[in-house]
């Protein structure tokens, strides 16, 4: 059970890195932004501007189990205790000077998109007016499917604002051949990632879902640079050395699941600690919004307004008619018994939907799921017996239907 | 007449639309002689909606779709939604699954209060509004948009200078009374609307008692809170509302002729009214906040916020900040619009009221 791949251990110093490269240009005054995961971190890494991404600082916080401490700051400043937790967690770590990697430093400028949710936006609005920041916000009013005609003009003029706007609050400037050979390492390793996704297809599947939940980091902060590509290939490597030596987390796989939403980030344990009931997730929809589904091989011979679609038409920008697609989809390509779905109360446009969607897939295609409410980042209320209990059951019910 | 007899009895002689926030053009509607109508909530319980939505839902955007999943708003052939915040988004996904309505419409909103914006939102009404002149077969006429703006424009002067009169201590009437008939305005005909103006009694009790407060919220259209708020002897002379303070200010420019010029306009008008906390930057509605406190000469305000209304929960803190700076008093409220701790919120106005009152 839990059977931990070696690339974990290089990622951790991928993360350390990453986040000493963080501290070293705050330190020396040297422009970074703070993002969303919308926003594509390629540009701005092609304008020598650090990206971080505040959500996954929060997941980082959620991990540790820290999020209720630093929410509690928060609240005391008046932010009330059912916005998401990644919020509370962020602003009550800049309110406090305190968080998982000590004291976070103030951004040069904010960027985000409103094409996840509406949390980010007042979010980044909380950060500019603690912290002074400029904030540009690349607007993407949401799509039914995807982004097209006037709608994807506008995205593509929004992107070209929004490197104005780096340039004049940073003083940096758009480097194109920079930017190009980026996009170029940064469509590599999507094609990799979406290799590692499917590696996971394989009966019995090579990894569980705790695992590529945590290798989504290079995923989301280090996109076209070349460590993320060094390490994207070491772990489909290491996927296709378990696939050929037959080394599977749950060898005597009996039931394939779905994850829906994001992850518990403060028990990842959980989908090991399934594994004796014979069940493994295959997959979840969350590593999706990263792949060539939603984030895109971006066209090179026109990068900006290929950004300009995937931004427009990302994964919580698109409504129910896309995510049933995209869970029929799935449901086949990696024969799915049934769905768990993470109902996130953090997390309104992911989890709204689920009701109806667990219908359609009862109804459509006679899958079961099972819905479990809980909360991404903050322990709070998180009662895990009664969670696994539930799942169990779950599985249970499945292999009676299954006839095992 | 209620809400629900009226339109069950306009929907016989015509086509009624609803909508769910007040970013909707109804400008197009009347162009298109189909009668638009604000959704208010109603204090039903949430048994059909738990089925559909979970429970972290905000409870008005939940009972929206109770009210339709008990086939109360029978009477509205379409339903729009635009982007506004997460918790309609989620609604509007289940009622356009499950055919709620005969026809439900999507408009894909910009979130930022930009001029970069109008552009955009103007192709973007021009499709939407096309489509839902073809279901009707009918079609969208440049001059019938023109004449619309003017008429939903004298609509707005109407309920501003209601608001005037309130200010100018001409219309004297209790808090309950004033909202009854501002929110009217939202589903009564323009000419019934008038009439109901034309009946005011002005001298029923000169109600200009009381504390004078601000309320400010996203949408409060429950009029047993504004009941208590007469009760405990403040006087609503003023608010930060949606379907408030918020529905009037700016108007609609009234030149052009094509519809591009006229929906560029329309378009205009709604990215740059005063914002609700859902639009990107919102900064404007602090300032309108403060300006009808002054302006009112009123001794505080009642922040009144939804449960699970995440820009709202966001937006306070700055509220809260900028009201201490300004030395105006406010109390925060949490509930949901079916006043569920009816008592503890009428603890503690009341103890807001002591508050005031010694400070007077
Ligand atoms: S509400 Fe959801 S999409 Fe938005 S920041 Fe929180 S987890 Fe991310
Ligand atoms: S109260 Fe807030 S969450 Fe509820 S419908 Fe209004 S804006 Fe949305």
């Amino acid at each position: 059970m839990g059977k931990r791949l070696k690339a974990t251990e290089s990622l951790k110093t991928l993360i350390k890195n990453y986040y000493d490269d963080f501290f070293k240009w705050s330190q020396e005054g040297k422009p970074v932004a703070w993002l969303n995961v919308g926003v594509p971190c390629e540009i701005f890494y092609a304008m020598d501007v650090f990206p971080f991404y505040p959500e996954n600082y929060g997941a980082m916080c959620g991990a540790q189990k820290i999020t209720p401490e630093l929410s509690r700051i928060a609240e005391y400043k008046g932010f009330t205790s059912d916005i998401c937790s990644y919020a509370r967690a962020n602003i009550g770590s800049i309110l406090s000077k305190k968080g998982p990697v000590g004291e976070l430093p103030c951004p040069t400028i904010q960027v985000e998109t409103t094409n996840s949710c509406i949390m980010i936006m007042t979010w980044w609005r909380s950060v500019e007016r603690i912290c002074g920041s400029p904030t540009f916000t690349i607007d993407a009013p949401q799509v039914m499917l995807e982004s097209d005609s006037y709608h994807l003009d506008y995205m593509e003029k929004e992107l070209l604002r929004m490197i104005d706007f780096i340039s004049e609050k940073t003083g940096k400037s758009f480097n194109e051949e920079k930017f190009r050979e980026i996009v170029s390492i940064s469509n590599e390793g999507k094609r990799l990632w979406a290799e590692i996704l499917e590696l996971r297809a394989h009966k019995p599947c090579p990894m569980n879902a705790g695992d590529i939940f945590t290798h989504m980091f290079p995923m989301v902060s280090l996109r076209g640079t070349k460590q993320y590509i060094s390490h994207l290939k070491f772990l489909r490597d290491e996927l296709k050395e378990r696939i050929e030596n037959k080394d599977f987390p749950v060898p005597d796989e009996k039931v394939r699941l779905l994850w829906d939403n994001l992850p518990i980030w403060f028990d990842l344990r959980l989908f090991d600690e399934l594994e004796k009931y014979d069940a493994i997730f295959v997959i979840d929809t969350y590593t999706q919004a990263w792949g060539p589904r939603f984030m895109g091989i971006v066209d090179e011979s026109n990068p900006i307004r290929s950004f300009g679609y995937y931004v427009g038409s990302g994964f919580l920008n698109v409504q129910i008619e896309r995510r049933w697609q995209l869970l029929e989809e799935l449901i086949s390509q990696y024969s799915v018994d049934g769905l768990v779905m993470h109902s996130d109360r953090s997390c309104k446009p992911y989890s709204l939907v689920q009701p109806e969607l667990a219908r359609m897939a009862k109804e459509r295609l006679n899958i079961p799921s099972i819905i479990i409410e809980s909360d991404h980042n903050d322990q709070s209320g998180y009662d895990r017996d009664l969670v696994i209990g539930r799942i169990k059951d779950f599985i249970d019910s499945i292999k009676v239907r299954k006839g095992l | 007449m209620t809400y629900y007899s009226y339109l069950r009895e306009l929907a016989e002689k015509e086509i009624i639309a609803g909508y769910t926030d007040t970013y909707f053009p109804e400008e197009y509607l009347y162009a298109l002689s189909i009668h638009p109508v604000r959704i208010m909530s109603d204090e039903d319980e949430p048994h059909l909606a738990d089925a559909y939505i979970q429970g972290f839902c905000c409870p008005y955007a939940k009972n929206l779709l109770e009210q339709a999943l008990k086939n109360k708003l029978s009477f509205l052939s379409a339903v729009f939604f635009t982007r506004y915040c997460d918790s309609l988004r989620g609604v509007y996904e289940v009622w356009k699954t499950e055919k709620l309505s005969p026809y439900v419409g999507y408009i894909r909103y910009s979130q930022v209060t930009k001029d970069t914006a109008v552009e955009y939102l103007k192709e973007e009404f021009i499709h939407v509004f096309s489509d839902l002149a073809r279901h009707f077969d009918r079609t969208l006429r440049p001059e019938l948009l023109k004449e619309a703006i003017k008429v939903v424009n004298n609509k707005r002067k109407l309920i501003e200078n209601l608001y005037k009169a309130r200010k100018e201590g001409v219309l004297n009437i209790k808090s309950r009374d004033f909202y009854s008939i501002i929110f009217s305005s939202t589903y009564l005909k323009i000419n019934d609307f008038l009439d109901r103006i034309s009946k005011i009694n002005l001298t029923a009790g000169n109600e200009r008692k009381g504390i004078r407060v601000v309320l400010s919220a996203t949408e409060m259209d429950n009029l047993r809170f504004f009941d208590l708020i007469d009760q405990i002897g403040f006087y609503l002379i003023s608010d930060d509302l949606a379907s408030g303070t918020r529905y009037f200010k700016d108007l609609v420019e009234e030149g052009g002729e094509s519809l591009s010029e006229l929906s560029a306009n329309i378009a205009r008008r709604y990215i740059k009214k005063p914002p609700c906390s859902v639009k990107e930057p919102s900064d404007r509605r602090i300032e309108e906040l403060i300006y009808e406190v002054r302006s009112s000469e009123a001794k505080g305000v009642i922040f009144f916020r939804t449960s699970f209304c995440d820009s709202e929960g966001l937006e306070y803190p700055f509220i809260k900040e900028r009201l201490e700076k300004e030395k105006i008093p406010h109390i925060y409220i949490e509930s949901d619009h079916r006043l569920s701790n009816y008592q503890q919120i009428k603890t503690r106005l009341e103890a807001f009221y002591e508050q005031l009152g010694e400070n007077i």
